[in-house]
């Protein structure tokens, strides 16, 4: 485990950026940290201060009198965090060296700038990348002070996993989350990932069943597959579709598996829910993209339309009802 | 669910800016003017504001008479307004802050600023909602835009603190006076800035739900909602985004429905969001402490009180995720989008306690996974709902839907046995009636026949007013047609005429007893009934069948050309029963010695249908006829030109067969060189394409085989890369793949013999197939692998000729692997096949024999070598190798005697004499002392 009481020293700029420590006694210190190791914080404060000229002290603390740390508002960080954009991996990676060593510090940012920094790394897509970023949300996730940073670390660290090409682990991983974990985030991210898993199955079944739907020996199988697949992806647009970018992947999964099954109707109708609940997502634009692509007796199908108008009708009656089979038998006996 | 806006909501505004004061216990009558006044304003000031209202009033009324007082009446003008606000008098605060506001000279402007705010609030509180209007927009007129944030004027003009919340009351006063279209636009407006932003939302959704304005609602629905964390109210905007679902729903607006639906988290996640923000609320609250910034904890406080509020409201609504889920589920339901409906019923009922509403939820999944054809699912959402719900009325239904979908999946006899139960346990339920119907139905898919029609004759007995019931009497007479009980069949089906003379099965009822005539070779009769048929049930589905059935009873009378007239009446359109006419025909018209229209039918049929699987029968038909004109050459001419013309479409697979007519037509050596010749040149010619190049060389070969192994091999190996494993004749490729394994390729081998059970799963050469790949994994030492395949073998080529040769591999491979139970088993199926050869039975017996002397159980063992010397006596080797073992085996019993007497026979046999046991078992015999003496025989005898 890295020791993260290092003496760490900042810079001395003039006392802009302010912290306040909150100490187990309840008073409280405010200005800038200059130096921290395991035992000490060191901060500089304002003794007075008289138009342009400040007096300024330094004074020692004891770590283990501190109850928790604010750090300054800073819109710019603010917006980094919101971002967690590649171009702000390098910036990011600065204020990781500043906070991390308040990682278990109550009221510290050093767990969201963790984690921002570990989704911007993903998103380089370098597999160098998400092995660093899966080092450091798994820090995150193990010493965080708040539990929420903890939870969020366990979605991105499956994220992660895939990425740095441990695929199958984070598959296992995620399974376990989903049977384990109530949270929206992490159960949305470990279905998408199963669900990925899965259609990779499905397709590998494919491949080496291309006439599965002569071989009544493999007909089950092949429909097991395409129903898990389908109903991982479904899952977070039908549950958590306020998480936008996940409940737009998921509906795209459903399609491209619609898709390879040959099930226009329903990868008709499923673009159109993307396009239409999600339409800032690049996925929805891959939807209309796929609509627009459609002979225009495809692009016919209406579910929606057919439904209204059975509405306007009647009441629809969506239960299948048995009939009666009046049909001969399948198989024939030889007079 | 309808949004209310509380007046009480006011009150707490102006409450929260302020303390109530506790009344001072002064006696007010004893004081003079000056000291009402001066008690009154320190009351004010220590904000005890009964107190300083009641000296102030009683300034008023016990000097406001005098000259002297009116300078402090005047100046307690403002006070007083204020205490009545602080008080919640708003009754008396309106003339009260009327009468401040009209003082002259003015009040300072930050007290009016403040009166006028409160002047609003005060006429608000009274639903004076109009008047509450105009004097709050005074109010607001009196700021620049942008006041609030301008840290200036907040310092220098308090009440601009109230801006917000004035701008709140502006547009709750336009909702409560039934405006809602201005209130929409103003909170829209609201939401611009940075005060109770929002709230600003919620209003201004509850107003355009109001307007009604559903596509605004929506749209603000869709551009808020990812801020919706920000709103304190979150449950109330989710409840109205609800309420705007539902009205999507009513309006036949599906999926703006879903868009609405899937936005609306579920009560335990609001309730926790919301517990969460009220701890971090609580958390600032407290780190404010004695904070003299008073507003901005009053503001927390209020919140935190909304936020505790709402959740209260919320907590005790248990129905909250069902309704919704239950509406998510309707819109899928409506669109017939049964996987979408499913997941989220199944959800539902996952998460839910068991009661009416989830009940429901279950069976429609049940329902959904049956329209979806998913029988797993379906079988699983049955059995969970009769776990879950017993008693409900839906039992059988779900039950039935199972037991359907295992029918659909073709497992008719799981079927029937589920159908069986349904009816056992749920006699009076339809779905139980329906299920005994269903019974008899899947019986006869299962074969088994008997049963069926058992199952139909109870149906009948049980429910004779059913609709099914004349179902059931006709399935009853097909059941005995299926068990070759013609004569019940006929009778049940004249039963049938008579019972139901305008019933569905007319028709094929009497078709049914026209065939089963035929299948007593009545013909006369059956040829009757056929005519009868057709006139009577023109554009039955069975007509065609008829017809081939009809001229085939006339045939069989001998009535040849009333027999060609019937089949000449099937249309091409019916290709199967064309194709089948069409031959009968041929038949027929070689009979009549009608060679020339003998060859027209078979030229018309290869016109007509090049594709055929009957193609190469009809061009050797045509071969067959210019052999008897003499013209052997025109019958090689005829196949090559059908070679030429179909053989580069690999699905037309008759072309395979054509090559074997020629070679037989080439038999004589120069005819098959040349033959090999044309099949060289074939092979060559440049107009061919890969299919056509490859059936050469596959033809080719094939001349070779029998007297040029080696080159038939070579020739085939050097085709394989002209395969086309997805497209080509799975027989063709296998030959290849049988080559290179031949030629020790087994590389190549196993990835042509893999590929080509990839693309025909199916295909009847599996058996063989499969075999070669367990051989090769076994060759490789993958015994695991090879295992595999073997019982992918057992599984899906139970009849194949190969099955027992297979099946021996595998038990030695199992014996090999210390499986004995598993390898018995193997031998067991080894020995129970009819088409097992002998040797191979003599072998599995003594595999039997010797995994139980293995085992220390030799009385088990000998039974083994016994049946084998006893029943396979030709196959010597075995014999010997039984009869030692045999011997041995009763020496461990130990039974010295019988071994004496098996070794003694193992020596005396004849035909054994030179095989090593023997002499092994002379040994023996010898060392226990010979073979023992026969008993003497009886006296007399």
């Amino acid at each position: 485990m890295k020791s993260f009481l290092s003496i760490l020293l900042l810079s001395t700029a003039p006392l802009g950026a302010t912290e306040i420590l909150t100490l187990k006694n309840g008073e409280q210190r405010t200005g800038d940290i200059v130096s921290v190791d395991d035992r000490t914080v060191r901060l500089r404060v304002i003794l007075t201060s008289s138009g342009a000229a400040q007096a300024t002290a330094t004074v020692s603390l004891n770590r283990a009198d501190l109850a928790n740390i604010r750090f300054a508002p800073d819109a710019a960080l603010e917006d980094r965090l919101q971002r967690a954009s590649p171009n702000d991996a390098p910036a990011l990676e600065q204020d990781w060296e500043k906070a991390r060593l308040w990682l278990e510090m109550p009221e510290s940012p050093a767990g969201s700038i963790a984690l921002a920094l570990g989704n911007a790394w993903l998103r380089t897509g370098k597999k160098a990348d998400a092995r660093r970023a899966l080092d450091l949300v798994s820090l995150v996730e193990k010493s965080s002070w708040r539990p929420g940073d903890r939870t969020r670390a366990r979605e991105v660290r499956l994220r992660a996993m895939v990425a740095s090409g441990r695929a199958a682990d984070a598959v296992d991983e995620a399974t376990k989350l989903a049977e384990e974990t109530e949270d929206p985030e992490i159960l949305i991210e470990a279905n998408l990932i199963r669900a990925q898993a899965s259609e990779r199955q499905l397709r590998t079944f494919l491949q080496e069943n291309p006439r599965w739907m002569e071989d009544e020996f493999v007909i089950d199988e092949r429909h097991r597959l395409h129903a898990r697949t389908l109903d991982l992806y479904l899952y977070p647009a039908l549950f958590h579709g306020t998480d936008l970018a996940r409940a737009a992947r998921g509906l795209w999964g459903a399609i491209e598996v619609h898709r390879l099954a040959g099930d226009w109707p329903n990868a008709v109708e499923t673009a159109r829910d993307l396009a239409q609940f999600y339409p800032s997502t690049p996925e929805a634009a891959l939807a209309n993209d796929f609509l627009a692509s459609l002979p225009p007796d495809m692009r016919a199908l209406d579910a929606e339309a057919a439904a209204r108008q059975e509405l306007a009708s009647s009441s629809p009656q969506p239960t299948p009802t048995p009939e009666s089979p009046t049909e001969k038998p399948k198989k024939k006996k030889k007079p | 669910m309808g949004m209310k806006v509380r007046p009480h909501a006011i009150a707490a505004i102006c409450l929260s800016i302020g303390l109530c004061a506790q009344a001072a216990g002064t006696d007010l009558s004893s004081l003079t003017a000056n000291e009402l006044y001066d008690h009154a304003r320190l009351a004010f000031t220590q904000r005890d504001h009964a107190a300083a209202l009641e000296a102030y009033r009683k300034l008023a009324a016990d000097f406001g008479q005098s000259p002297a007082v009116q300078e402090a009446i005047q100046k307690s003008k403002h006070p007083v307004a204020i205490c009545c606000v602080r008080l919640g008098k708003f009754d008396e605060a309106i003339p009260a802050i009327e009468e401040a506001l009209a003082l002259q000279p003015p009040l300072d402007q930050g007290s009016r600023e403040e009166l006028q705010f409160w002047l609003g609030c005060a006429l608000f509180q009274q639903e004076r909602h109009p008047e509450a209007r105009s004097a709050l927009e005074v109010f607001l007129a009196g700021f620049p835009a942008g006041a609030e944030d301008n840290a200036f004027l907040v310092r220098t003009r308090p009440a601009v603190r109230h801006i917000a919340d004035a701008r709140l009351l502006v547009g709750n006063a336009l909702i409560l006076e039934g405006r809602h279209a201005p209130a929409a636009e103003w909170f829209g407006q609201m939401r611009g800035g940075s005060g109770h932003r929002g709230k600003a939302v919620l209003y201004q959704l509850h107003a355009l739900l109001q307007i009604p304005d559903h596509a605004a609602a929506l749209a603000l629905v869709q551009e808020e909602y990812p801020r919706m964390a920000e709103i304190p109210q979150i449950a109330s905007f989710q409840m109205l985004t609800l309420e705007l679902g539902n009205r999507f729903l009513e309006a036949g607006e599906l999926r703006k429905a879903a868009l609405c639906f899937q936005r609306v988290w579920t009560r335990d996640r609001l309730l926790r969001h919301q517990d969460e923000r009220a701890a971090t609320l609580q958390k600032q609250i407290e780190a404010l402490g004695d904070s003299p910034d008073v507003f901005r904890k009053g503001l927390l406080e209020r919140t935190l009180g909304e936020i505790q509020r709402e959740s209260e409201n919320l907590r005790p609504i248990k129905g909250f995720d069902a309704a919704l889920r239950f509406r998510l589920a309707m819109v899928y339901l409506h669109m017939q989008r049964y996987r979408e409906a499913s997941l989220v019923l199944e959800n539902l009922v996952a998460s839910l306690p068991s009661d009416v509403t989830t009940e429901l939820a279950g069976i429609n999944v049940v329902r959904c996974r049956r329209a979806l054809e998913d029988s797993p699912g379906t079988v699983r959402a049955a059995d969970q709902f009769a776990e879950k719900f017993p008693a409900s009325k839906f039992v059988p239904e779900a039950r039935f839907l199972a037991a359907e979908s295992l029918q659909a999946s073709l497992r008719p006899a799981e079927a029937a046995t589920a159908f069986a139960r349904i009816r056992e346990d749920h006699p009076a339920s339809e779905f139980g009636v329906r299920a005994a119907f269903n019974e008899g139905f899947c019986q006869l898919l299962a074969e088994q026949n008997s049963r069926a029609g058992t199952a139909f004759e109870e149906f009948r007995k049980n429910h004779p007013q059913h609709p099914l019931a004349e179902s059931a009497l006709y399935w009853r007479g097909m059941a005995f047609s299926m068990d070759k009980d013609h004569e019940r069949a006929i009778e049940t089906m004249r039963q049938l005429l008579k019972k139901h003379p305008d019933g569905t099965h007319m028709g094929q009822a009497v078709f049914r007893i026209a065939y089963s005539k035929m299948q007593q070779e009545k013909y006369g009769e059956a040829a009757d009934a056929f005519h009868e048929y057709l006139e009577r049930f023109p554009g039955e589905a069975e007509n065609n069948e008829a017809r081939i059935h009809f001229a085939n009873a006339l045939m069989n009378d001998g009535y040849m050309e009333d027999g060609l007239e019937v089949l000449r009446a099937v249309p091409p359109g019916d290709e199967r029963y064309y194709a089948e006419a069409t031959f009968r025909s041929a038949e027929a018209l070689k009979l009549l010695e009608d060679l020339d229209a003998y060859r027209n039918l078979m030229q018309d049929f290869v016109k007509r249908f090049p594709k055929s699987p009957r193609v190469a029968e009809a061009i050797a038909n045509l071969g067959w006829y210019h052999r008897q004109k003499e013209e052997p050459a025109k019958a090689r001419e005829i196949a090559w030109e059908a070679i030429r013309s179909l053989g580069n479409d690999p699905a037309i697979r008759s072309v395979e067969e054509l090559f074997p007519f020629l070679a037989r037509l080439s038999s004589a050596p120069e005819d098959l060189a040349r033959h090999r010749e044309d099949l060289e040149s074939l092979a060559e010619n440049p107009a061919s394409k890969r299919p056509l190049r490859l059936r050469a060389r596959w033809a080719l070969a094939a001349t070779w085989k029998k007297s040029d192994p080696a080159r038939f091999r070579e020739i085939l190996r050097e085709a394989v890369p002209l395969a086309d494993v997805s497209a080509d004749n799975p027989a063709v490729l296998l030959d290849l793949a049988q080559a290179d394994l031949d030629g020790g390729d087994s590389v190549r081998a196993e990835r042509l013999l893999r590929d080509t059970l990839r693309w025909n799963p199916r295909t009847l050469v599996k058996d063989r197939i499969l075999a070669h790949l367990a051989r090769i994994e076994m060759d490789k030492g993958n015994e695991r692998a090879a295992l595999d395949l073997f019982e992918r073998f057992e599984r899906e080529n139970l009849g194949s000729a190969l099955f027992a040769p297979t099946m021996m591999a595998k038990a030695r491979l199992l014996l090999h692997r210390g499986k004995v139970a598993d390898a018995r088993r193997a031998l067991e199926q080894v020995l129970e096949q009819n088409t097992t050869p002998g040797e191979m039975k003599a072998e599995a017996l003594y595999l039997m024999g010797e995994s139980h002397l293995d085992k220390g159980e030799p009385a088990k063992a000998i039974p083994y070598f016994q049946r084998l010397y006893v029943m396979h006596g030709r196959w010597k080797p075995w014999v010997a190798k039984a009869y030692l073992r045999s011997g041995e085996a009763f020496e461990k019993m130990p039974d010295p005697l019988s071994a004496r007497r098996t070794y003694a026979e193992c020596v005396n046999h004849p035909d054994l004499a030179d095989f090593p046991e023997t002499l092994a078992a002379r040994q023996h015999l010898d060392r226990l002392g010979g073979p023992p003496q026969k008993p003497a025989s009886a006296p007399g005898g």
